[in-house]
């Protein structure tokens, strides 16, 4: 291929993540844009056919997160996730440690199952809601939050999208992902929170008397809380069976969601619009952008000088996705660089692929919430916040994100190394 | 930049094609005249009169290029301004006024390639269309990254006086030290 063309897509894809990260336009029309020019330049320099350029809009993908997103958004309405967290506020019993510790676990508790946005909405508003009755200081509680609901289901293949792509794109299944993963999620949980608790430990002193409240108050509509909690239950439960059943996990998801639909009795058109159509249009624009280049040879070409520069190692390989995916995510979307990197790993014939799988979920999620620029999701707990009154310094999230960042992907590395046996 | 700022820089632009006109005129004359004095030198100084005459005319070329060049520097300034408040950039922090920039480039860059090939297969004119197309790229381009290093240059300015403060400040403070 002429380098010509390379370039082009070259800068279609940095145009895109540059929109992006400048937010000059919303991070959907930034993909969607980059599709357009792929298309556009794809067909005239001949690189593909038309319907070569269909095919790269990967259903299996949008199938599994759109079934996903409404699943959780009927389970959201039913109030399963409001209950857990104010269960949790209320068994801390006023202490700001104690209490510290119940809304870490808990953000990254909601965020294994909502999505990043939806989960840091959802803990940003009882996080608003304890500091303010309590008068606590709310940033320790934010800024912990807000790491902890970016670490949430980093094992999971439906904790993130990042997970789904990459689930989805190599293949691997609920299991697998929860196998090769859940003991660093553990330790990286407990880890994080200690890093956090150390950080803070002098601004969560002053103890006060919590309201007395019952939160099953909460729920107001306990027909529907009961289905969309047993639909929740269903969806995982078949998730672990769907290895055995042979079916792969959008089916489960899209089965489940029309499941939800149906007995939720909530109009589709309110669930419909809820969702994060923000996420699945820009996965569909990146898809393209990806595919252009991909249809290139230069993610071939990368995957090919990058396996040469490990010298044949799993060792190192796995190490350079870890990382590199870990430091990209702090500055482009994790989504952008989990479908990236997919076709790179998929071009290291020849080595053991589930490590740098996993290292490249590990990655993709510990890297984004470094700094506030890193995902939506630290943007949105930093709006929050702001329309709350409360001013966060910048350098402060970025002190405290880098710090936990970096302290995840060391440990994630030692992990890596250990669970797949890779070491020199 | 104000309209009142951007008006009153406005009036370089008579005093930017004077200075060009006649250095253009110096130029033609330092290139014309001398070999008239052809072999003749200049008494004192025992140099050649043709040489003579050529450093004293290229010196006032010199100047006015000189004078040109900062005029154009200062319109380039303000055409910079009009153009990206026209495209809708406001004054952002550093980083991402850089990044803006970058994504005109590089939209830039892509739209030429796209229509290009369109413009060229236009009969009789497609030539001389395609031709005008990729200067106005070209002179886009030049005029965002004339922005990006303006930028840069004033971050860099800036952190440098902050320095400077600094150090001013550690200095009267060992100096009250000692005293």
């Amino acid at each position: 291929m002429a380098p010509e063309t390379i370039l082009v897509f070259i800068l279609i894809y940095v145009l895109v993540v540059l929109l992006s990260a400048t937010e000059t336009v919303p991070m959907s029309v930034a993909a969607l844009i980059g599709a357009l020019l792929t298309v556009w330049f794809g067909l005239q320099y001949s690189v593909f056919t038309y319907d070569e350029a269909i095919g790269f809009i990967d259903i299996r993908l949008i199938t599994l997160l759109i079934g996903i997103m409404i699943v959780v958004e009927v389970v959201d309405r039913g109030g399963l996730f409001r209950l857990g967290a104010l269960y949790s506020i209320k068994l801390a019993k006023g202490n700001p440690r104690v209490l510290f510790v119940t809304l870490c676990i808990m953000s990254a508790a909601v965020s294994m199952f909502l999505s990043d946005s939806t989960a840091i909405l959802l803990i940003a508003a009882a996080a608003i809601t304890i500091t303010k009755l309590l008068d606590y200081d709310p940033v320790p509680f934010f800024i912990s939050a807000t790491i902890m609901v970016n670490l949430g289901g980093t094992s999971t293949l439906i904790g993130s999208v990042s997970n789904m792509i990459i689930g989805v794109q190599a293949g691997l299944s609920f299991n697998e992902f929860i196998g090769y993963l859940a003991i660093a999620e553990i330790i990286l949980w407990a880890l994080t929170i200690l890093v956090l608790y150390y950080i803070f430990r002098s601004r969560l002193r002053i103890k006060r008397v919590p309201p007395v409240y019952d939160p099953w108050e909460s729920i107001q509509n306990k027909k529907l809380f009961w289905r969309s909690t047993l639909i929740l239950f269903l969806l995982i439960f078949l998730f672990v069976l769907s290895d055995v059943m042979g079916i792969g996990p959008e089916a489960v998801a899209l089965g489940c969601a029309v499941l939800a639909l149906a007995a939720s009795e909530i109009d589709p058109a309110e669930i419909f619009k809820r969702m994060d159509w923000e996420t699945i249009f820009f996965l569909t624009g990146f898809l393209f952008v990806v595919g252009g280049l991909e249809r290139t040879g230069l993610l071939e070409t990368l995957s090919r000088q990058l396996f040469a520069f490990a010298g044949g190692s799993s060792f190192t390989a796995t190490l350079m996705v870890l990382w590199s995916s870990g430091l990209a995510s702090t500055i482009v979307s994790n989504m952008a660089v989990a479908l990236t990197f997919t076709p790179i790993v998929q071009g290291f014939t020849g080595l053991n692929k589930i490590p740098m799988w996993s290292a490249l979920a590990l990655g993709t999620n510990l890297g984004g919430a470094a700094t506030p620029f890193s995902g939506s999701v630290v943007i949105m707990a930093l709006g929050a916040m702001k329309k709350e009154g409360i001013t966060l310094n910048f350098s402060e999230f970025t002190k405290v994100g880098f710090i936990t960042t970096f302290i995840q992907l060391a440990f994630a590395t030692v992990y890596i190394i250990v669970r797949f046996g890779i070491g020199g | 930049m104000s309209r009142k700022k951007i008006r009153e820089e406005m009036k370089r632009l008579p005093r930017l094609i004077m200075s060009v006109t006649m250095a253009a005129i110096f130029w033609g004359i330092s290139m014309v005249v001398p070999p008239l004095v052809e072999g003749m030198t200049v008494p004192g100084i025992n140099v050649s009169g043709r040489f003579f005459l050529w450093v004293c005319f290229m010196l006032v070329t010199v100047i006015f290029v000189i004078r040109a060049l900062a005029d154009a520097l200062s319109l380039a300034d303000v055409l910079t301004d009009i153009f990206l408040r026209r495209l809708g950039a406001k004054e952002d922090r550093s980083l991402i006024r850089v990044g803006r920039d970058a994504i005109y480039i590089i939209l830039t860059i892509l739209l030429a390639s796209a229509f290009i090939p369109i413009l060229s297969s236009v009969a009789e004119i497609g030539n001389m269309l395609a031709s005008a197309a990729s200067l106005v790229a070209l002179g886009l381009i030049i005029l965002l990254i004339y922005d990006i290093g303006r930028v840069l240059y004033r971050t860099v300015e800036e952190k440098a006086e902050v320095l400077a403060d600094r150090l001013v400040k550690l200095a009267k403070r060992n100096r009250k030290k000692k005293g």
